[in-house]
């Protein structure tokens, strides 16, 4: 497990962190911000697509987390389960508001952030990348979820059932199912694969 | 068959975009600043709150146990 150094004394780990941190060490709880701000930013927008929404909801991730981290059950599951099940609610209310929804459109739904750090970034916002942003924020919640957590974060089966509370074969299986259905949803916006595209010419 | 055999090379297909078109995202450095900035003040101060509850704990207690003493106290004499 990833530790730094605390004062030059001590090594904080992951797991004494959340421990110090439950026990109102603001020190402890900095260590779990600076390790997760990034992944819950880009979990949220990929989930919502509007960077200052991200923003919010990733600012009252840590609130709420910081809040009740004093109540925190360590039930043997990884700390940023709970932390991803924050963000996940939040993201349910946040759509259920509605005052936020709003038509927006699809160009400016699927801009990525502007200061993200990827050099190829121009050549990636392609028709084809916006559609398949837009197909996955189609899926239901938990298949979003999933794939994020597969191909952003680039956790294993097992880290994500545990992320999301499920035995590796129900993520399996319900990685099947997203997959069908992302391309469900990829249909009926126009995607074509490069396959299709080949039958077609 | 044919049917499967597509469906299985369309996800491998959709696979790939996936995981060539999703990668980690950055947030403003700015943002993290501030966001930890606004964390550290409200630790700050959630921490004085922490050390007043004891206290609060122990007066009350006294209180109660104050209370109980004057009542038997009465009782007894009574």
């Amino acid at each position: 497990m990833e530790s730094i150094q605390n004062d030059g004394l001590s090594a904080i780990t992951e797991e004494n962190a959340v421990k110090r941190a439950s026990e109102g060490d603001p020190e402890a709880f900095s260590f779990i911000y600076e390790r997760y701000v990034a992944r819950i930013y880009s979990y949220i927008f990929y989930r919502i697509g509007s960077e200052p929404d991200a923003e919010d909801i990733t600012s009252r991730v840590f609130y709420r987390a910081f809040g009740h981290i004093g109540s925190y059950v360590d039930k043997g599951v990884p700390f940023s389960a709970w932390l991803y099940r924050i963000a996940h609610n939040l993201i349910a209310n946040w759509h259920r508001d509605s005052h936020r929804r709003r038509e927006v459109p699809l160009e400016d739904q699927l801009e990525l952030p502007a200061h993200a750090d990827h050099p190829e970034r121009v050549v990636e916002r392609t028709q084809e990348m916006e559609l398949l942003l837009l197909g996955i924020r189609r899926l239901s919640p938990d298949r979003q979820q999933l794939l994020i957590l597969k191909f952003v974060e680039d956790y294993s089966n097992a880290e994500i059932g545990e992320i999301m509370g499920k035995s590796e074969g129900a993520i399996k299986s319900l990685y099947h199912r997203a997959l069908i259905a992302l391309r469900t949803e990829m249909t009926k916006i126009g995607y074509q694969s490069e396959n299709e595209n080949k039958e077609i010419l | 068959m044919m049917d499967n055999f597509d469906d299985l090379v369309y996800t491998s297909s959709l696979e790939k975009k996936l995981s060539e078109s999703l990668r980690p995202l950055h947030p403003d450095p700015m943002f993290i600043h501030s966001l930890r900035e606004k964390l550290s003040q409200t630790s700050n101060v959630m921490v004085e709150k922490q050390v007043s509850h004891p206290a609060l704990w122990v007066l009350g207690a006294g209180l109660v146990t104050g209370v109980l003493l004057v009542l038997l106290t009465r009782r007894f004499k009574g």
